[in-house]
């Protein structure tokens, strides 16, 4: 009897020291209010670790959790308290880890944790490459199919006569998810637009994201046909 | 690897250790032959949620927050009438243990029970089988370490927890009878107590339900179910840093009539006499704990 309990207690004790690690890093304010949880995008760096510091002031109980793979179990956060949550980002570059931060029968916010370095980082000036991209309905039309590795100006030409467009580039990774690494947004008819990139070897998509209630538009561009492939040699 | 480890081995050891309760009691009776039933039960679980997770994923469809936890609630709540019916069919069987030990079990056995101890297994498995399935193929997606080592931590996980079950079923034979059933009995009210107050816990934050009433306290900071530690204390016993005064209620309502219930309401047939204390203090050989149980209770 002594000797089973003595072993049960010892197991319990070795459960509990495995599971005890945790490293915290970077503290990371998230608001919860009433209507939606700010801010809605977070600039993280591969590798780094972060706490998220989730202050519940909505006046109902709210959940956070990582969805579509990002690793942060569901975390309840009830009304008024803050709950204090370790994460730490994957080493891939160029790569967006979405945090959901919601109540099951109410509001919800999709966080963007987005990782590695976006356009704004890169030098205009630098370009060695230039694409242009005309956009349409439902159509996205590269001026040549692939391009040399380096940093590349891509100009965008919005050719409809009535619609807003957008032009996107997308990292295609292994499993075929699609990460936004540059985008020129608000083109409005008529109008032009240059983002600039510096792309690895690699498939990348040129597209157009807007969604149905975005820049006055009722359709899925996306769906709609507005991405084409694009190669980087 | 370590985040799946810690996953599977926290959802793997409940389920683990309820199993080990339910086959040591099958063995401490001698109704081996009734293992299998225990384990179709789980196993039909396994294949059941493994069906239910890959439809999800072939679909690419998500289980709406609010569904999947009220779906885990009930389960839950389900799975807390089961385990109560099994604590007491077995101080039923218990106290009948002295007199005649095969036959009883047999008839006991013979009736609606044998489903009941493969519905057990079967609620057991199947009530985290879907979110953890689900959560282990997202999660395998993202790149941190290789996909393989993701599902090595899942399967080390389970594979720790079934020796942790394992121990505990050896364990149970070095009980005498007596005790094993009265530590195994409490144990799984402990448990299933914890389950009642995480299943109100899920039926809460559902929406299912309103909150049962407003949050008396708050220890987060001192365990935190961010915690790996203060999950697997959540999992197993049903901590919750923040519980609303239902939950509370319920929690202990359950948990003290259930033990008061199980060591002090007479059972009519009731003829064990306490064991005198040298004998409860050494581990008994199980062979050997039977003759010893069934002195005392002529």
């Amino acid at each position: 009897m002594k000797r089973f309990v003595a072993t049960l207690l010892a197991l319990t004790a070795i459960v509990t020291l495995a599971c005890s690690s945790s490293a915290e890093g970077r503290e990371i304010d998230i608001e919860v209010e009433p209507e939606a949880c700010a801010p809605a995008t977070v600039a993280v760096t591969p590798g780094e670790a972060i706490t998220f510091n989730v202050n519940n002031h909505a006046n109902a109980d709210r959940e956070f959790e990582g969805i579509e793979g990002t690793r942060i179990e569901e975390v309840l956060v009830p009304d008024g308290r803050t709950r204090h949550i370790d994460y730490t980002v994957p080493d891939a570059t160029d790569a967006t880890y979405l945090v959901k931060c919601y109540s099951p029968d109410g509001p919800t916010t999709i966080i963007e944790l987005v990782a590695g370095e976006g356009s704004a980082a890169v030098d205009p000036s630098a370009a060695t490459a230039s694409i242009d991209v005309a956009l349409a309905e439902w159509s996205v039309t590269p001026s040549a199919p692939s391009v040399e590795a380096g940093t590349v100006r891509f100009v965008a030409h919005n050719e409809s006569e009535t619609m807003t467009h957008e032009l996107a580039i997308l990292a295609i990774g292994e499993n075929g998810e699609r990460f936004e690494i540059a985008e020129v947004e608000g083109l409005e008819p008529g109008q032009s637009g240059e983002v600039v990139a510096t792309l690895e070897p690699g498939t990348y998509q040129l597209a157009c994201l807007i969604a149905p209630g975005e820049a006055g538009s009722t359709e899925d561009h996306y769906a709609s046909g507005m991405h084409t492939e694009f190669t980087v040699e | 690897m370590l985040f799946s480890f810690l996953i599977t081995l926290r959802e793997g050891f409940e389920i683990a250790l309820v199993l080990a309760i339910v086959l040591g009691y099958l063995a401490r009776t001698g109704n081996r032959a009734h293992f299998g039933r225990v384990w179709l039960g789980a196993g039909l679980a396994v294949a059941l949620s493994s069906v239910v997770v890959v439809a999800l994923e072939v679909t690419s469809r998500d289980l709406s927050p609010a569904a999947s936890e009220a779906f885990e609630g009930v389960m839950m709540l389900v799975a807390v009438v089961v385990l109560t019916w099994m604590v007491f069919w077995m101080r039923r069987q218990a106290a009948g243990i002295g007199a005649e030990l095969r036959r009883q079990v047999n008839v006991a056995l013979s009736g609606s029970s044998r489903w009941g101890l493969a519905g057990l297994a079967f609620l057991s498995v199947m009530r985290e089988g879907i979110e953890t399935g689900v959560f282990l193929f997202a999660g395998s997606t993202t790149a941190s370490g290789s996909p393989a080592m993701f599902w090595f931590g899942a399967v080390a996980g389970f594979a720790v927890a079934a020796a942790l079950g394992y121990v505990v079923y050896r364990g149970s034979h070095r009980l005498p009878l007596r005790q094993f059933f009265t530590v195994s009995g409490i144990a799984v009210l402990v448990i299933a107590a914890g389950m009642v107050s995480n299943g109100i816990a899920e039926l809460q934050e559902s929406g299912f339900i309103a909150n049962l009433g407003s949050r008396p306290w708050d220890t987060d900071s001192w365990l935190s179910l961010t915690d790996a530690s203060g999950k697997f204390f959540h999992t197993l016993l049903g901590y919750d840093p923040a519980p609303t005064w239902g939950q509370i209620a319920l929690f202990w309502g359950y948990l003290v009539s259930g033990v008061a219930f199980f060591l002090f309401w007479p059972h009519p047939t009731t003829r064990l006499m306490p064991a005198p204390a040298g004998t409860n203090e050494t581990p008994t050989p199980s062979g050997h704990a039977g003759d010893s149980e069934r002195q005392h209770a002529r």
